[in-house]
């Protein structure tokens, strides 16, 4: 299977697929307030003309470059490109201040391509496994499964949980609308025969991430990004033996990065923090931290490249996205006809494989483009938003329409766009949303059939081992919440 | 001393709680006319239950958020005048589409680009015209002829 995965790869359009997606996502990356989300959101369309296996290796290339893409501007300019670069940006900017800002971007890369392949290895050594013991799941199996995956976006996502619960509520509530699951009885779609679909993912991941980040630039007018706060990006290099006497930091922060990516809705700014907090508590030199330190950049960058391949352990082997980028990757997948969940491997097993050892292999061209592309995103990064918007905005409607060919789903996109920019403005996270979206139909389908099956009797849900296992972990997830609730308020109090 | 006696101002997160909640006691309201349920026998939960036990949850933790941040004043609801540029790109995007059907893809991108290059700031001519014009024939062709996507 592995073998014939790799022949699949040494075609001239993979490489090509690889290449541009790696590029697009280091420039989109570097732009402070582009994110991966938005850039995979919008370029899903470009892919619908190509194979399941280059389109994916596209998309899954702009969510590798733009990861690192994101500290280009971090430590440059001190903006985080993506939110998981704020840590970087902690020891990054200042050591590029001092004049080694080529140095800082260097060990970003590397860290960063260290993370990408032991994520890529637990994800080709956990999916499969992990989608197989999926098979013998139930309706009640499942349902437990993603009320677990739902709590846990809700407790440990970050930010208010009541927030939280009530963006994943939002998202069951429009996950509703269209036909039944079970009887096809049409459900809040007031006699539109359009609204029987339902509202299609890729269109409102577009208005919640694409043209809601229009309005609230609208709203905001983001202050320009002057060319004379960046420093001087002089030649440096990183030595091999640099990077091997950080290599216990690379792979604590690796683990981090991965295990934290498979929990459902986390993302990879947590685990960037957590990583970075280790490398300095387990550092001889603590003081140096936020002064430019070389494993203050290598243990975010590490860590929140490595979320990458756990994020897709369970996007791909049970269909829970790991956080938002994921969720569209899951879009995406669905697609080009790919299936996330415990089937793709029996169904599309090659296809995956190939995607995963691309994924693997991408490494190499990832260095390469990093290192010839920092100079070229340096000026990427003076692009101003009120020139680079407007283009989002002309590439949503397209994006939107281009999915079932109809304006509805255009309508569908400024909608959610509008009330992306409301729940944004008032600070309520979006990344649950979109996973009650995804998961509410499912969850409400295997519920139903659940109870169907038993004549209505809850005690289903704790009838086999997968559910009563699934039944502690949600106990555990919620006493372990209090528990760090009531301990945080506790030191807030003291401090 | 000072009085700690909170008072109740109209906040973002606060009005959008509101929203949230009126907007699922309304679909509480008109579940019923707008689920029909076909009954074949005993078959609980039907296509309503969900629906209607999300709508409640939803409507209870609205009000409950609105309650516990009472008297928050993190996210004040801004400058009136800058929802009213939003609304302007709002409104042209609804023209843009509405028009679309009549006059095809290409006028209307066009028209929301100039119009949202104007709300963000940008007042030279020749981007301001220049910028959404290229992109807008870029995307059109693009996705006309390269992928294939059937734009009106």
């Amino acid at each position: 299977m592995l073998w014939d995965a790799f022949l699949q790869l040494l075609d001239l359009w993979i490489v090509a697929a690889a290449l541009i997606g790696i590029t697009t996502g280091v420039i989109i990356g570097a732009i402070p307030g582009l994110g991966p989300t938005m850039a995979i959101a919008l370029l899903i369309p470009v892919t619908f003309a190509m194979q399941p296996v280059p389109a994916m290796i596209l998309l899954l290339g702009v969510y590798q470059g733009a990861i690192f893409g994101g500290s280009i501007s971090a430590v440059l300019l001190n903006v985080p490109g993506t939110p998981s670069s704020a840590a970087t940006a902690m020891d990054g900017f200042p050591m590029a201040r001092r004049g080694e800002g080529g140095r800082a971007l260097r060990l970003a890369l590397f860290a960063s391509v260290f993370g990408n392949i032991f994520s890529c290895l637990v994800l080709m050594a956990l999916a499969e496994p992990l989608a197989r013991l999926a098979l013998d799941f139930g309706p009640a199996e499942m349902a437990v499964l993603m009320l677990f995956a739902l709590l846990v976006i809700v407790l440990f996502g970050g930010g208010s949980r009541l927030d939280a619960l009530i963006m994943v509520l939002v998202g069951v509530c429009a996950g509703i609308v269209g036909l039944d699951p079970i009887s096809g009885t049409p459900r809040f779609t007031f006699n539109s025969f359009a609204m029987e679909s339902g509202f299609q993912l890729i269109p409102v991941l577009i208005g919640l991430f694409a043209m809601s980040e229009v309005f609230l630039q609208v709203f905001n007018r983001a202050p320009e990004v002057r060319a004379d706060v960046m420093p001087e990006l002089r030649s440096s290099h990183v030595s091999v033996a640099e990077m091997w006497r950080m290599r216990l930091t690379l792979l604590y922060s690796s683990m981090i990065g991965t295990f934290v990516g498979i929990l459902p809705g986390i993302g990879s700014t947590v685990p960037a923090f957590m990583s970075y907090s280790l490398a300095r508590s387990r550092s001889k030199e603590p003081e140096t931290f936020g002064k430019g330190a070389a494993e203050g950049i290598a243990a975010p960058e590490a860590s929140n490249n490595a979320v990458t391949g756990g994020a897709l352990v369970p996007t791909l082997a049970l269909g829970i996205p790991g956080d938002a980028v994921t969720a569209v990757i899951l879009g995406a997948f669905m697609l080009h006809g790919l299936a996330p969940g415990p089937f793709l491997f029996e169904k599309n097993g090659l296809e995956v494989y190939a995607i995963f050892e691309a994924l693997l292999f991408s490494s190499i061209p990832t260095v390469i483009l990093g290192l010839l592309l920092f100079r070229a995103a340096i000026h990427v990064t003076r692009i101003q938003p009120r020139h680079l918007l407007p283009a989002i905005a002309i590439l949503a409607l397209f994006g939107a329409f281009s999915v079932n060919n109809n304006l509805f789903d255009v309508w569908v996109m400024l909608g959610a766009g509008f009330f992306g920019f409301l729940f944004r403005r008032s600070g309520f996270p979006l990344p649950p949303l979109l996973i009650g979206l995804i998961l509410g139909h499912p969850f409400e389908q295997s519920v139903r059939q659940a109870l169907l099956t038993s004549g209505g009797k809850f005690a289903i849900f704790a009838d086999s081992p997968i559910t009563l296992i699934l039944l502690v972990l949600i106990v555990m997830s919620i006493t372990t919440s209090v528990f760090v609730y009531f301990r945080s308020k506790r030191s807030g109090r003291d401090g | 001393m000072t009085s700690k006696t909170k008072h109740f101002q109209l906040t973002m997160p606060a009005l959008t709680s509101i929203l949230l909640l009126v907007s699922s006691l309304v679909g509480i309201w008109i579940a019923d006319s707008e689920i029909q349920i076909f009954s074949f026998g005993d078959q609980w939960p039907d296509a309503r239950t969900v629906p209607v036990v999300v709508l409640w949850l939803l409507a209870a933790i609205s009000a409950l958020r609105l309650i516990l941040n009472f008297g928050e004043q993190k996210t004040p609801i801004g400058p009136v005048h800058r929802y009213g540029q939003v609304f302007i790109v709002l409104l042209a995007a609804i023209i843009a589409l509405w028009s679309m059907p009549h006059f095809g893809f290409l006028p209307g991108a066009i028209f929301f680009g100039i119009v949202a290059t104007l709300a963000l700031g940008e007042r030279r001519p020749l981007l301001v015209l220049g910028l959404p014009l290229i992109v807008a024939i870029t995307v059109y062709y693009g996705g006309r002829y390269g992928i294939g996507v059937p734009l009106p």
